[in-house]
């Protein structure tokens, strides 16, 4: 320990030296802020510079016309898809899957010119409370399920979206493998399409539809069905008296060769058939009432 | 300014010109009518003028073809005038799954009589899969009907894709002199 005078010189000294410490850092912060003011002007001049070239705003006006372009193509992709799948058909909640709380108001027989005698009445009262806990709805309907037959009334039947258009009854199922879109049933616009898809489906089922290249429903009903290697033809009776070919249907690979109006020009390889050979009825075949 | 202002304009006239035949002629693949007709033969007698026209319109979009075509031929055999009409229409569909949907119609017709009936229009139906079917009319007038015109033969087919939502359409007739795009004369 020195004497006080030291001391006091000691301390004035380390004081200096703090004083002297915190001007350098303050000095130091002030540059830095100057600093960084100088690099804020500096992007902003760059950003000015940037904006300011005629190149880059043409870029800019571009993005924004291919943008643009591409909204207004995606709405009209979108718009037109809608119009020609048409309007999704409003969903039919099934009357299993309605909330027991639905239809639960009180009725008022009084109103309905029914007047209740208490004294008549020699069962047991029960409130609204213990009802609502006995009769349970789905088994109402498991009792209508045991008295009335499937085909009468079904859960399908009561919904409009799983029954036929043209009153052909519930749609069957469509293979889950051949990824039709959702409302597929409803771009059937005829009945002879929705007894085609009726028959696609059936025929996939049994496994012959790959025998066919192609198969096809007339308006009488009736299916065609044709193999590869068969040419369908019409015939008519020309002002010679030969038979002459009007029409022919058959794979394209079958018809490379032209105009077909004999007999005699069609290859020997390709079997020649009629409608009435091969045609047979769509409803028979489905099982459906005509 | 005045540079980037025009080009500017002319490449959003650009943008909207492809746009609108892009959005109305989405996947059209090819299409086109021809006329090709022989000029009279001078060296024959006036009565007897020789000529021939053929015409032809095609049309694709997808898998889907569509043609139409009409024939007249008149020519000499010794003293005879020999006269061949045709009209004939087919629509082809080569699509790459058998669950594709086309709904078609096809016509051919020749003129007045040569043929009953002179037209034919085969019932149309729904077909799945792949399949081309085509009519044809012809007829002979026996020399009555020199110079007639009035053949036709017109195709048009919807097709669609249950799987996707795909749709395509296309329609195709023979040309008259009036509205082929290419004439031919030689």
């Amino acid at each position: 320990m020195g004497s006080p005078n030291s001391q006091v010189s000691h301390i004035g000294m380390i004081l200096a030296n703090t004083i002297n410490v915190s001007l350098t850092v303050a000095r130091k912060n002030t540059n830095s802020a100057t600093k960084d003011e100088l690099k804020g002007k500096e992007v902003n001049n760059m950003l000015w510079n940037l904006l300011s070239s005629r190149m880059i705003q043409a870029g800019l006006v571009f993005f924004l016309l291919v943008v643009g372009g591409s909204l207004l193509y995606s709405w009209h992709v979108h718009r037109t898809t809608e119009n020609d799948l048409g309007p999704t058909p409003q969903t039919v909640v099934s009357i299993e899957n309605r909330s027991p709380s639905t239809n639960t108001a009180p009725v008022d027989f009084q109103t309905e010119g029914v007047v209740n005698t208490p004294e008549e009445n020699t069962d047991t009262p029960m409130s609204d409370e213990t009802e609502a806990d006995t009769i349970d709805e789905t088994e109402l309907i498991d009792m209508a399920d045991a008295f009335l037959p499937d085909d009468v009334v079904s859960a399908d039947a009561l919904d409009p979206s799983k029954m036929s258009r043209f009153g052909l009854g519930p749609y069957p199922e469509i293979p889950k493998e051949w990824n039709f879109l959702p409302n597929s049933w409803e771009t059937d616009d005829t009945i002879e399409e929705e007894l085609l898809t009726r028959v696609a489906i059936k025929m996939h089922n049994e496994g012959t539809r790959s025998k066919y290249g192609s198969v096809g429903v007339s308006p009488t009903g009736q299916v065609i069905a044709l193999e590869r290697g068969s040419v369908l033809v019409e015939y008519e009776i020309d002002e010679n008296g030969e038979k002459s070919i009007y029409s022919a249907l058959a794979h394209p690979d079958d018809l490379s060769q032209g105009i077909y109006t004999r007999e005699s020009q069609i290859p020997s390889d390709l079997k020649i058939v009629t409608a009435d050979e091969i045609a047979f009825d769509a409803y028979e075949y489905l099982g459906l009432p005509k | 300014m005045k540079k980037m202002t025009a080009f500017f304009t002319i490449a959003l006239l650009v943008c909207i010109a492809t746009f609108v035949a892009f959005a109305s002629n989405i996947n059209r693949d090819a299409s086109s009518s021809t006329l090709v007709m022989a000029q009279t033969d001078d060296n024959l007698p006036v009565y007897i003028k020789v000529q021939s026209e053929s015409n032809s319109g095609v049309d694709s979009q997808g898998p889907l073809y569509s043609a139409g075509s009409t024939g007249y031929w008149y020519y000499r055999s010794g003293e005879d005038l020999m006269i061949n009409i045709n009209g004939a229409a087919s629509v082809s569909c080569s699509p790459d799954n058998d669950k594709y949907r086309t709904t078609y119609s096809v016509s051919a017709k020749v003129p007045g009589n040569l043929d009953t009936p002179p037209e034919r229009t085969p019932q149309t139906l729904p077909m799945d899969g792949s399949f081309s079917h085509y009519v044809y009319r012809a007829g002979d007038g026996n020399g009555l009907f020199y110079n007639m015109s009035g053949a036709h033969g017109k195709a048009s087919a919807t097709g669609k894709d249950p799987a996707n939502g795909d749709q395509h359409s296309t329609s195709a007739e023979a040309p008259t002199r009036v509205n082929a795009r290419n004439l031919y004369i030689y």
